[in-house]
């Protein structure tokens, strides 16, 4: 057992096996004792309170199990904390051992990959890695979400949440740009989770209405999410349903849900408040200033039937469309958004959660329902009052899910336990998206390329670059992070591909012919900057002790270059590089 | 006894002999000579620069075809003063004016019928209202007829650098704002690469797949030029000019000095009676006051052809402030002279051509697109035609789903009729951009050095050594075009093509500095940058002999040398 004074960290160690590790803060432990007195290893945690008695008494003292601690306090008590303060005892009840923390490499690689969607420059990595700070990780969190690749990837991420027919559908393809340049607006402006969602559900559409504001170039607007849709009500009722709300009512699209309560008019009535809109001809929008909308009470009918069904929420309540002349599609936008609403908060919750250790509290993300069981539910209760009683704000839930000791477990399984993702006894291996692995490769390699307006999922013939190319290969229709599949031509195209050929290059790479060509650096370190570009780690004692040999072993200079360009070509084809873990 | 029938006849006959004497006149251009006063004034439009050290009134007097410009009716007027002339004698009179709209223009809204039309901008005589009239009062009240749009010349003035740097929004970028650049750029830089390019800096506009493409007509830039016709209109400008003239303002910012609106006049006489509390400052709603009906710093005169042919020309009619120097005349339609510090470039332009041209160029495709070369056209084919903003349906008038070329050639002058409509004033800047300036190696992008250089960079820039630079100091010349409205098919945006063409362009490998220096410059500005550097910090301190953060390739070589 050993317990460092100034962080609170207490390490415990059974007799037999870990039993837990890592937990930080003296209230973790104490909340344990509390719901665990009963279980077996209840000696072990008597001992730990004896060593916190003669250790640092104070914190006993301050400790709920003394009754000195108020309620507001504990309230205030910060999120992260409280995060793995709910893991953690889950963990105990389901008798899970915790690996051990993760190492600043790994942790590092992890949160970019995260936050700004790729693995970090050398240069940052070298300067984290060296940071004496207690709190580096806290600041690097920071400074990470005040980054513009924050701003990109959680573009990205949404794009892909709201619009997933992009993948698949061209139409839906050609409104990416238009979407992502309001959605980045949205997040370099700090507006608040609640107001974009608003936004999206009124998104002007009406060509009246759009009149009205100026005309200015800037005015961006999540019209492109409407287009995507191409204006049906169902499709509209699905997708928001899904991505706000966690709910797949759009199984109750043709007939009452096989598994929920959902009924086939609960899911029109919800599509109701689409209704307004005017349906362009032929299905097919093909100018957004066509588009009209008209007032009054919504109402739709259901297909194959004759059954015309008013605009009803979820919850059962039927607004009133006398009163007020405000669009239905408004009234739907403050429904979903308000601190009432039993969804809203929980399922942008969960998904955030989602996001960062490859699966949900609840699981699917989308799929609230009575039989889906979440697995820590006082968990997603708190992150969902937390994240409403901080206005919505994404960067709040984010800086403390990533700052919890849960997130920032290794990777690396010490327990059969640990297998069951489920209860967080290790960080999963995640995999990554088309966009992470194009990212990576670019800031490994030093591929050159100019920020474009371009949307590189529209395959323009002639367009052949390598951006399209692992896009195209890469694209991952399963939503499951942790069980990633590669396919054999991923795997060829790496190997064999022309993008690799180059960046192991001495006459086309970039980083590659930097170091090689580096003078005055040993083999030791130019083998040491390799690992850092591809696998953002120093090479253990055992691989740089290997490697040197390897390099070194080579006669010419030639063969040199050619052992290092082996290397590389290596580093970039392991799994390492290719997960987040 | 006459039939119901033959009275309508006859009744109809008599209107519409009455409307061709009346049509007539103003076809040919020639306006009834009693009412040339009244002509005159309609043709009346005001026009304020924003100019950096203070406001420029611009009165100019607008002819088509020797007619005012806002006389020119479109279906829509017409329509509407035919459900007004409820005794369809092709007057409003007092009573019919009384459902006139007010369009929420204020001075159009108060009082009796009889009152109403007094406070009319140019009261008719007769207390009543010709079409031609009401077409003024419509075009004033909706600001239809004039149109004020910018044209960026090059892509880098789309970016709008300055507004970006300018953080405060004092309309000035002071030394300690560029110091700062690098910071208030960082969020724009999307790649993280440390240098900003065009497509990372410019608002979003089109998608450069062109799926979502806007009509160009739609992307308006800003101008410092702002029409002042109706109510909107004129609380927009009011709008700007606080934002603009922070420095007349009075300490609570609710009110603008008059010496503000001096404008090199000897004395501020004409404007006291605006200051109706005198104290010296203009408030909100003496603002509005004086704005309805500014005193003019220069009255220029312009005259377009539309119908008739002849040469447009533009003369200056009255000049009242000293602001205005060096007045040259380039040719009858060619005007030059100076605001200020800022070079104006005027010039009056035909494009009645574009009539006949626009007809023709579709009348041509219709025989391109006419695959089976049946004489009529499909819905399939029509749309090969790329008429913009064209609904077949429309163009197709009998509705037999066979588009004749007659039909098609009815509905083109039509619509090309009521696109020259509009008098378009069209603001070219050809000062150098605040980008352009600072992009030294014109590689199209910011790069660190750059940035880091910018404070002495503008130095040059900076006129009146104030330390900082206002938008007057970059921004010297101007070039107004003022021409009918131009059917879409001649619309060339320039900025676009220039924009995808920048962006297809790969930056070459700087040649300077060893090998391992160019490939290590990842993002190819000739510079590495601590960011960029792969090895240990400590190399990056030694290598970086005048600490400037950044090795340049001297740096790199002399290291070699070592």
């Amino acid at each position: 057992m050993v317990i460092d004074r100034n962080h609170l960290t207490l390490i415990c160690i059974d007799d037999d096996h870990h039993l837990f590790a890592n937990l930080k803060g003296c209230s973790t432990v104490l909340s344990i004792l509390i719901h665990h007195h009963n279980r077996p290893f209840w000696p072990t945690m008597a001992k730990a309170l004896v060593v916190l008695l003669l250790y640092c008494p104070e914190v006993l003292f301050n400790s709920p199990i003394l009754g000195s601690e108020t309620k507001a306090e504990q309230t205030e008590k910060r999120l992260a904390l409280q995060i793995d303060s709910l893991v953690n005892q889950a963990k105990i009840r389901e008798e899970i051992v915790s690996t051990q923390r993760s190492t600043d490499a790994e942790f590092m690689r992890r949160v970019s990959l995260d936050l700004t969607g790729k693995i970090p420059p050398v240069a940052e990595l070298r300067f984290f890695l060296a940071d004496q700070d207690q709190a580096k990780r806290e600041k690097l969190i920071d400074r990470l979400l005040a980054s513009p690749g924050f701003v990109v990837h959680l573009t990205n991420t949404w794009r892909a949440i709201l619009l997933p027919e992009a993948a698949t559908d061209l139409q839906a393809r050609g409104q990416i740009p238009e979407f992502d340049a309001w959605f980045r607006s949205q997040l370099m402006d700090n507006i608040l989770y609640d107001d974009i969602v608003r936004q999206i559900i009124d998104a002007p559409l009406d060509v009246n209405r759009s009149r009205e504001t100026p005309d200015n170039s800037q005015g961006l607007t999540p019209r492109a999410y409407y287009l995507a849709k191409q204006l049906k009500p169902e499709n509209l009722a699905a997708g928001t349903s899904r991505a706000f709300l966690g709910v797949r009512i759009e199984c109750a699209q043709c007939h009452d849900h096989p598994f929920d309560s959902w009924k086939q008019h609960q899911f029109w009535q919800y599509a109701a408040f689409f209704s307004n809109i005017d349906q362009p001809q032929q299905g097919v929008v093909e100018n957004i200033q066509t588009v009209t909308e008209v007032v009054g009470k919504p109402q739709i009918k259901i297909p194959d039937t004759n059954r015309l069904v008013d605009a009803i929420f979820l919850d059962g309540i039927q607004p009133e469309w006398e009163k007020e002349q405000t669009s239905p599609r408004q009234r739907l936008a403050l429904w979903i958004t308000s601190a009432q609403n039993p969804y809203f908060a929980k399922a942008t919750a969960n998904r955030i959660w989602s996001l960062f250790f490859g699966r949900g509290i609840i699981d699917p993300v989308d799929d609230f329902s009575s039989t889906n069981r979440a697995s820590h539910p006082e968990l997603l209760d708190l992150l969902a009052i937390r994240f409403r009683e901080h206005n919505y704000d994404l960067k709040y839930l984010i800086r403390e899910i990533t700052n919890s000791q849960t997130y920032q477990l290794s990777s690396q399984q010490t327990a059969p336990s640990q297998s069951q993702a489920e209860w967080y006894g290790k960080m999963s291996t995640r995999g990554l998206t088309a966009e992470q692995i194009f990212a990576n490769l670019v800031q490994a390699t030093g591929f050159f390329q100019q920020t474009t307006e371009a949307n590189p999922l529209l395959f323009n013939p002639g367009l052949n670059s390598p951006q399209t190319e692992i896009f195209e290969l890469f694209q991952s229709e399963s939503e499951n992070r942790l069980d990633p599949k590669a396919t054999i031509l991923q795997a060829l195209s790496l190997m064999n591909g022309t993008f690799i050929t180059n960046a192991t290059s001495l006459e086309q790479s970039d980083v590659f012919t930097a170091i090689v060509d580096f003078p005055e650096l040993t083999d030791v370190q130019k083998i040491e900057t390799f690992f850092l570009s591809a696998l953002s780690r120093f090479p253990t004692e055992m691989e740089s002790k290997r490697l040197t040999t390897y390099i070194t072993s080579a006669g010419s200079s030639e063969e040199k270059i050619h052992a290092y360009s082996d290397l590389f070509w290596a580093l970039l084809n392991s799994s390492e590089f290719l997960l987040n873990h | 006894m006459m039939s119901t029938t033959s009275k309508t006849y006859h009744l109809l006959m008599f209107t519409c002999w009455l409307a061709f004497l009346m049509n007539a006149n103003i076809q040919a251009g020639k306006v009834p000579p009693d009412s040339s006063a009244h002509q005159e004034k309609h043709s009346i439009q005001k026009i304020i620069l924003l100019a950096p050290s203070a406001p420029f009134m611009l009165e100019l007097s607008l002819l088509v075809d020797e007619g005012s410009f806002r006389s020119t009716t479109t279906d829509y007027i017409e329509r509407l003063f035919d459900s007004l002339d409820r005794d369809e004698n092709k007057y409003l009179d007092l009573k019919e004016i009384e459902n006139l709209p007010a369009f929420g223009v204020k001075r159009y809204d108060q009082g009796s019928p009889l009152q109403r039309m007094q406070l009319l901008e140019f009261p008719p005589a007769d207390n009543r209202l010709s079409l031609t009239e009401f077409a003024a009062y419509i075009h004033t009240a909706q600001g239809t007829a004039f149109r004020i749009t910018g044209a960026p010349s090059r892509s880098s003035q789309v970016i709008e650098l300055f507004r970006k740097l300018d953080q405060n929004g004092d309309g000035s970028v002071s030394d300690a704002e560029f110091q700062a650049s690098a910071q208030t750029l960082f969020i724009y830089d999307r790649d993280e690469d440390e240098v900003f390019n065009l497509a990372e800096l410019r608002p979003f506009n089109a998608d450069a797949n062109g799926v979502t493409a806007q009509p160009v007509s739609r992307q308006a830039v800003e101008t410092p030029f702002l029409s002042l016709d109706h109510d909107r209109s004129i609380k927009d400008a009011i709008t700007e000019l606080f934002k603009k003239y922070v420095e007349y303002a009075n300490s609570e910012k609710t009110a603008i000095s008059v010496e503000c609106f001096k404008s090199g006049l000897p004395t501020t006489a004409g404007l006291k009676q605006y200051d109706r509390d005198a104290d010296g400052f203009f408030n909100h709603d003496e603002l509005f006051h004086y704005l309805q009906n500014p005193i003019a710093d220069l009255q220029l005169q312009i005259s377009l052809p539309r119908r008739h042919n002849f040469r447009p020309h533009l003369k200056i009619l009255k000049k009242q402030s000293n602001r205005i120097t060096e007045v040259e005349s380039v040719s009858s339609s060619k005007l030059q002279f100076r605001v200020d510090s800022l070079l104006m470039e005027l010039r009056a332009k035909s494009s009645r051509h574009m009539f006949a041209d626009n007809v023709h160029f579709y009348q041509t495709r219709f025989r391109v697109v006419d695959g089976d070369k049946n004489g009529y056209l499909t819905q399939a084919e029509f749309m090969q035609l790329n008429l913009a903003n064209t609904d077949y349906k429309k163009v197709d008038q009998n509705k037999d789903e066979m588009l004749t070329v007659e039909e098609l050639t009815d509905y083109l002058i039509n619509i090309t009729a009521a696109i020259q409509n509009q008098v378009v004033m069209t603001v070219e800047n050809d000062g150098k951009s605040l980008f352009e300036i600072l992009d030294t190696d014109l590689d199209q992008r910011l790069s660190p050095r750059e940035l880091q250089k910018s404070l002495q960079r503008i130095k040059e820039y900076d006129g009146n050594h104030d330390q900082t630079l206002d938008t007057a100091e970059l921004r010297g010349h101007f070039n107004l075009t003022f021409e009918l409205r131009k059917p879409e098919l001649f619309i060339f945006d320039p900025r676009m093509n220039a924009m995808t063409m920048s962006q297809n362009r790969t930056i070459p490998r700087p040649s300077a500095g060893p090998r391992w220096f160019q490939r290590m410059d990842r993002n190819r500005d000739g510079d590495i940058s601590p960011r960029e550097f792969l090895f240990d910090p400590s190399l990056f301190i030694k290598l970086d002999s005048d600490h400037d953060q950044l090795i340049s390739p001297a740096e790199a070589e002399a290291a070699k040398k070592d």
